[in-house]
């Protein structure tokens, strides 16, 4: 039998030892941790195992179902948008268009901006004392408080979200549109297919892989957002903003160290679930 | 070639790959340590962290007098007002020593002095080589405030109230601001909505986001209604909650988006004339407002109920010693020199400081700062503190989110007083 040549495994221990120094270590301790309680005053000392008090407290929150609804919310409605906003511009810069290249550099300027500036800058521009776009809204008749009225401050983020990641849903469907292979559109063509079968029946198969890809990117990283959220709203008014990231922080805020542990693990496993949902949605349930 | 020869290659092949880089590896750390021991000494640094406000850019001219007085740099790390919270508890809870001093208002350092996240004081105080000042400097309820179990964990820094500011040449008769009722009546008369021909947009503003400086804002409404600390949930205090709600819900005299104001939006709102009030910080005086409008300029205590009192807030910011510092003599005499030494304390108070000490209670000094006069005035009659206590951090953070929940309209606010009134008495036990 041929040995195997150990210089493999040292090849790949250190992304091995990275990953579990940095990974699975955490989550394991952060685990442990969430079965203790531990707050500001008993940080330094030694924190008394209570189980899975902490699992239950959360649970049992409401604010918690709130965050969680909010979240989900979230995630549905930035990835949704960002989708069929990203995929409308690639099939349309797919085409010959006039001064494709500037614009395109246009399009993806928002993705290079922090979240943090970008939020900065929205608060400036939204803002109903000096803000130009509350000053223009309110010249055509329109007076709203974008991002102070509780009914429009989750849709108003939301909105600055897919601007700044819309380009980045494009610039990886536009890569898959690109490689479609030109064999099967014109075969397409000639058995008569109308332009909204080439559509569904051709291009958006081929393009499934990608856009699987781009959800699943995208959809981690909206669960993530925190820093727009928290410059924009502070995850008010009241908890209309407030996502589970938001109410993490407000437990760290407080000092229920433990109480944001046992969040942390349970969103661990939520975010894998998430995740299947959207497989599942897009390939249907496993043969 | 035989199995074995092939091995043996194998292996001389790993030893002199596994050689090389050891041998490389000896080098570089022998080159270091040369290097370590050949440099020039380094001069003494001290990390200060505060946040972003007139008070540090004060303090940042202080310190480049220190350096050239004593050689020690002092680098400061300003962090934003609305994340500094946080950036002290990661610090502090990490036990990381990369910043020696901090600052935070004094009913925060039970918290960590209970904790030993910050080093006790009252030895080096005792010191005369590292404390040659007066130890009676220092205002007896400031150094009070600073104490934790009989010791002194932070050296008293500054001291604020809040205002109500307002326009002298918009609001010729300013007595009518002595009441809630009236406070309203003029923020009415000053919003466009209600008032077409209102020189400003708004009656008043408010720090409406869900953030510590709502609680800051509203403990001013909840005194001066009678509510009395750690009670939130009484008549008076949801009185209190239902005038400040009520600003923002039914008056509507401050601007819409009012729920997303911190500090920044406050000031930009009176300076730039868009408002007409504003119950503000005394710092925002010399941090502009005097120089932008001069003697059109007005300062009064904040209103009052009817037939009530004003309530001054008085809240004084300590500087402390992180416990994990490896620098704390170093950082003990930076801090006492701030805050103790006579001609520190005199040009730190020049720029704007008032640091809670008897030199600047001198005549000539409140002379030249007519809004401190007003300042120890008020505080003395009127004044006010939050608890300085263990668990008091968590008893704001809980308020923010009531708060929050109240300003938004989806409780009303007896039911946000009573829902973090449950949380306050659990937190106060624990």
């Amino acid at each position: 039998m041929k040995r195997r040549d150990p210089l493999r495994y040292l090849l790949v221990l250190p992304a091995v030892a990275t990953i579990c120094f940095m990974i699975l270590f955490p989550s394991a301790l952060s685990f442990w941790l969430s079965l203790h309680d531990i707050t500001r005053s008993t940080f330094f000392g030694s924190p008394s195992f209570v189980g899975i008090k902490n699992y239950i407290i959360v649970l049992s929150d409401p604010f918690f179902l709130d965050a969680l609804r909010v979240s989900l919310g979230w995630i549905l409605l930035t990835t949704s948008v960002e989708l069929l906003l990203g995929l409308g511009l690639s099939l349309l810069l797919n085409q010959d268009v006039p001064y494709k290249g500037a614009f395109t550099v246009l399009l993806l300027t928002p993705m290079v901006i922090s979240p943090v500036t970008a939020a900065y800058m929205f608060s400036l521009l939204l803002n109903n004392l000096f803000g130009p776009v509350s000053i223009l809204l309110e010249r055509v008749g329109l007076r709203a408080s974008l991002l102070g009225d509780p009914s429009l401050a989750f849709f108003t983020v939301a909105a600055i979200d897919v601007w700044q990641w819309t380009p980045f849903m494009f610039l990886l469907i536009y890569t898959g549109v690109r490689a479609i292979p030109a064999e099967p559109i014109e075969a397409a063509i000639v058995d008569g297919a109308s332009p909204w079968q080439l559509f569904a029946r051709v291009t958006l198969p081929l393009l499934k892989p990608i856009i699987a890809v781009a959800l699943i990117f995208r959809m981690m990283d909206s669960f993530k957002t925190f820093d727009m959220i928290y410059v924009l709203t502070g995850g008010g008014p009241g908890r209309t903003t407030e996502t589970l990231n938001i109410y993490i922080y407000r437990m760290f805020s407080r000092g229920d160290i433990g109480l944001m542990l046992a969040l942390c693990t349970m969103l661990l496993a939520i975010i894998p679930m998430i995740s299947r949902l959207y497989m599942r949605l897009l390939y249907g349930a496993p043969r | 070639m035989s199995e074995v020869e092939k091995a043996k290659i194998t292996r001389r092949k790993y030893l002199k790959y596994g050689g090389g880089i050891i041998a490389v590896a000896v080098v570089a750390a022998a080159g270091y340590g040369i290097y370590e021991a050949t440099k020039p000494k380094a001069i003494p640094k001290l990390t200060l962290m505060m946040f972003s406000s007139p008070e540090t850019d004060w303090i940042e001219k202080m310190a480049q007098t220190y350096r050239e007085k004593t050689g020690v740099d002092i680098t400061f790390d300003v962090i934003s007002r609305e994340t500094y919270w946080d950036k002290l508890d990661t610090t502090l809870l990490s036990k990381s020593p990369e910043v020696d001093i901090v600052t935070m208002h004094a009913p925060m350092l039970g918290d960590w002095a209970k904790v030993g996240a910050v080093e006790p004081l009252s030895r080096y105080l005792e010191d005369s080589k590292l404390f040659p000042y007066d130890v009676n400097s220092y205002l007896p309820a400031a150094i009070e405030g600073a104490k934790y179990k009989g010791d002194v964990y932070g050296l008293p820094l500054w001291f604020s109230t809040e205002f109500m500011y307002y326009r002298k040449d918009l609001i010729k008769d300013p007595s009518r601001l002595k009441t809630w009722d009236g406070f309203l009546e003029t923020a009415k008369e000053f919003t466009k909505s209600n008032n077409p021909n209102s020189p400003t947009d708004y009656g008043t503003t408010m720090y409406g986001k869900k953030h510590i400086e709502q609680v800051m804002e509203w403990v001013v409404y909840y005194w001066s209604f009678g509510g009395r600390f750690p009670t939130f949930n009484s008549p008076e205090a949801i009185k209190a909650l239902q005038f400040y709600v009520d600003l923002f819900l039914k008056h509507k005299v401050v601007p819409p988006d009012a729920d997303t104001y911190v500090w920044e939006h406050t000031f930009n709102a009176f300076k730039f004339e868009k408002v007409a009030l504003s119950i503000n910080w005394d710092a925002n005086y010399l941090a502009n407002w005097h120089e932008t409008f001069g003697d059109n300029l007005g300062i009064m205590p904040t209103p009052a109920v009817s037939g009530g009192n004003p309530a001054a807030y008085s809240l004084t910011w300590v500087i402390a010693i992180n416990a994990f510092s490896k620098m704390k003599e170093e950082a003990f005499k930076f801090i006492s020199w701030l805050t103790a030494d006579p001609d520190a304390v005199h040009t730190v108070s020049g720029l704007g400081l008032p640091v809670p000490s008897t030199y600047i209670l001198a005549p000539d000094v409140l002379k030249a700062k007519p809004h401190w006069e007003l300042m120890v005035e008020y505080v003395r009659k009127w004044g006010f503190a939050e608890l300085a206590i263990p668990g008091w951090k968590k008893v704001r953070e809980i308020l923010i989110v009531h708060l929050a929940d109240a300003m938004a309209g989806t409780a009303t606010p007896e039911e946000a007083l009573n829902a973090a009134q449950k949380e306050v008495d659990a937190a106060l036990e624990g």
